[in-house]
């Protein structure tokens, strides 16, 4: 993934940055809480690469830091950044806010797009219509469940979104990968 | 001759939107310049120019209004605006030629003072004078292509008195097939977005032929399980030392709610193995975790009894790399539940046979499980031990 090697590299850095700080505070931890651990300060690192550009990384660290007992870890991995859960928090609230309102103009476009199907077109053609409509709403459903963040998204920005998302998941399996590869490679 | 009149229009619109306070001023100021017999050397604005202050004369101060009122204050439709422009000129034309007045190439009347537009341009009005010249209205119709056939035709009646009415009802009418309905244009913009973004997302995802929109959500959504799955279990396998199988296993399902990302119902799903046979019962997780404990201590004393008893069991040992392409390949296909584990040292795994095992890279739906054994403290044969079901 060669155009991806810049964030690699940002990913990597913030990650170990973020496992130092973690590991210093507790000696000994049960495996939970080290596969925890490994995994929010991954996210975290992944999110934080964003720099707040994207919705799911601002909502993923306002999820985490919502949690109190997660909270004393995101502040160690996030450091000095400490004003971004204040950030991601009004963030949010606007952006619910807004998408809300554009719910509400979507969703009188749809019925008055319905209306004028319901007369013009032939019933067939109306109910083939509904039927994929039905099954593209409920799909999107599932993605914005899966997206951190994303149940205040609209359409258009869910899939810029998932773009990014998936982008930076596949970044953070390699990277992953190949450290567990250059750790355990050498025993 | 469709790109040229694509041109001349917009030069006609750029000429008009902003200059078009002039020749009104023209009009109201100096009342009726007279037309001057110049040379045809055109630069096509004066020409334009000259053609809106002769055309004073025939047009009653009625229809100069309409033409007013409806041609330029449409900034906004940029689409119907150069069309406007057109019908204006042409009806304006139309009066020149019924007065009888001369056929006007261009003059240095007023201004001259805007140079702009393109050169190309000038040659296309050239001809469109010409066409005017001619007297047959018929010329440009054909030229104006598919978009304002029907305006044209209208505005070209058999009376310019007729046609001055009839604009505001054509001010609705822009393109042939495409409405002016804010809310429709709102709605395509808003499609067209989509469908470039979800083209820029069919290049992402692997298998995304699919063509259907309903298809592609779907390869997306298993696309997005997959990798998150392969995080959460790549940062298990970190962990290293005495990992036991059984709070492993049963860790997925709890801690989906703890989790960042809410893939509480995914984390359940990979340890709960799809019972396609029918001797694991339906604790299926407890029977795995018995058998990689079996596993685990038969490898500590010979690797041989090991293999023999995961053969009785209907599973294989194989090297974790192998797993690996596995996963891989199959990530292409359809099969959203697949994790594997690093190990520590060792890189064995298990794969179930599914009828035979021939058909493990082409199987979609295979689950692969990996977890550590309980004697890795030791030292000694590190095997992880995974299970994977069809």
């Amino acid at each position: 993934m060669c155009p991806h090697t810049s964030l690699k590299q940002q990913f990597l850095k913030k990650w170990i940055m973020g496992l130092q700080r973690c590991s210093f505070s507790k000696k000994n931890m049960s495996i939970l809480e080290r596969k925890k651990t490994i995994k929010l300060s991954a996210d975290i690192a992944m999110a934080s690469a964003r720099n707040g550009t994207t919705r799911w990384s601002r909502a993923l660290i306002s999820n985490a830091s919502k949690d109190g007992s997660d909270n004393r870890l995101v502040q160690q991995i996030l450091g000095p950044d400490s004003n971004t859960p204040a950030a991601t928090t009004t963030n949010k609230a606007g952006t619910r806010r807004a998408s809300v309102c554009k719910k509400i103009v979507k969703r009188s476009h749809q019925i008055r797009r319905r209306r004028r199907k319901c007369v013009a077109a032939a019933p067939v053609k109306a109910v083939t219509s509904s039927i994929s409509e039905h099954l593209v709403r409920k799909r999107r459903q599932v993605l914005k469940t899966l997206i951190p963040g994303g149940e205040f998204m609209d359409e258009i920005c869910l899939i810029e979104e998932t773009l990014d998302y998936i982008t930076s998941l596949r970044v953070q399996v390699d990277v992953m990968r190949s450290v567990a590869s250059a750790c355990f490679s050498q025993s | 001759m469709q790109p040229a009149c694509s041109r001349e229009m917009q030069a006609m619109d750029s000429l008009l939107n902003p200059t078009h306070h002039l020749p009104l001023q023209d009009l109201q100021i100096h009342g009726h310049p007279p037309p001057q017999f110049d040379n045809p050397t055109p630069s096509h604005d004066d020409f334009l120019e000259q053609m809106l202050s002769t055309a004073s004369f025939p047009l009653s101060s009625s229809s100069w209004s309409d033409i007013d009122d409806n041609a330029f204050p449409q900034g906004g439709d940029g689409g119907s605006n150069p069309f406007q422009a057109m019908k204006m000129m042409m009806m304006m034309q139309q009066q020149l030629l019924v007065a009888g007045g001369p056929t006007v190439a261009s003059a240095a009347a007023t201004g001259g003072t805007h140079q702009g537009g393109g050169e190309g341009s000038i040659t296309s009005m050239q001809a469109l004078f010409n066409g005017f010249g001619d007297g047959s209205f018929s010329h440009p119709q054909p030229s104006f292509g598919a978009g304002s056939k029907t305006d044209i035709n209208q505005s070209q009646g058999p009376a310019a008195t007729t046609a001055a009415p009839e604009k505001p009802k054509q001010k609705v009418r822009a393109r042939r097939g495409q409405a002016t309905d804010p809310h429709s244009i709102a709605e395509r913009l808003r499609r067209v977005r989509i469908a470039e973004r979800m083209k820029a997302l069919q290049e992402l995802v692997p298998n995304a032929n699919k063509t259907d929109k309903a298809s592609m959500l779907d390869e997306i959504i298993d696309y997005v399980k997959f990798l998150q799955l392969q995080v959460k279990v790549l940062s298990m396998s970190r962990l290293g030392g005495a990992a036991a199988v059984a709070p492993l296993v049963a860790d997925m399902p709890s801690e989906g709610g703890g989790d960042c990302v809410q893939t509480s119902a995914n984390g359940g799903g990979v340890s709960l193995p799809r019972n396609s046979n029918g001797d694991q019962p339906s604790s299926a997780n407890d029977s795995l975790t018995v058998t990689e404990h079996q596993v685990a201590k038969l490898m500590e004393e010979d690797m041989g009894s090991a293999m023999q008893y995961l053969q009785g069991k209907g599973l294989c040992l194989m090297p974790i790399s192998l797993a690996t392409a596995i996963s891989t390949a199959n990530s292409h296909s359809r099969s959203p539940m697949i994790n594997h584990v690093n190990p520590n040292n060792g890189n064995h795994l298990l794969l179930q046979s599914s009828g035979g095992g021939g058909d493990g890279p082409s199987s979609p739906s295979m689950s692969v499980l990996t977890v550590q054994s309980a004697t890795l403290g030791n030292g000694g044969v590190d095997g992880a031990a995974s299970v994977s079901k069809p």
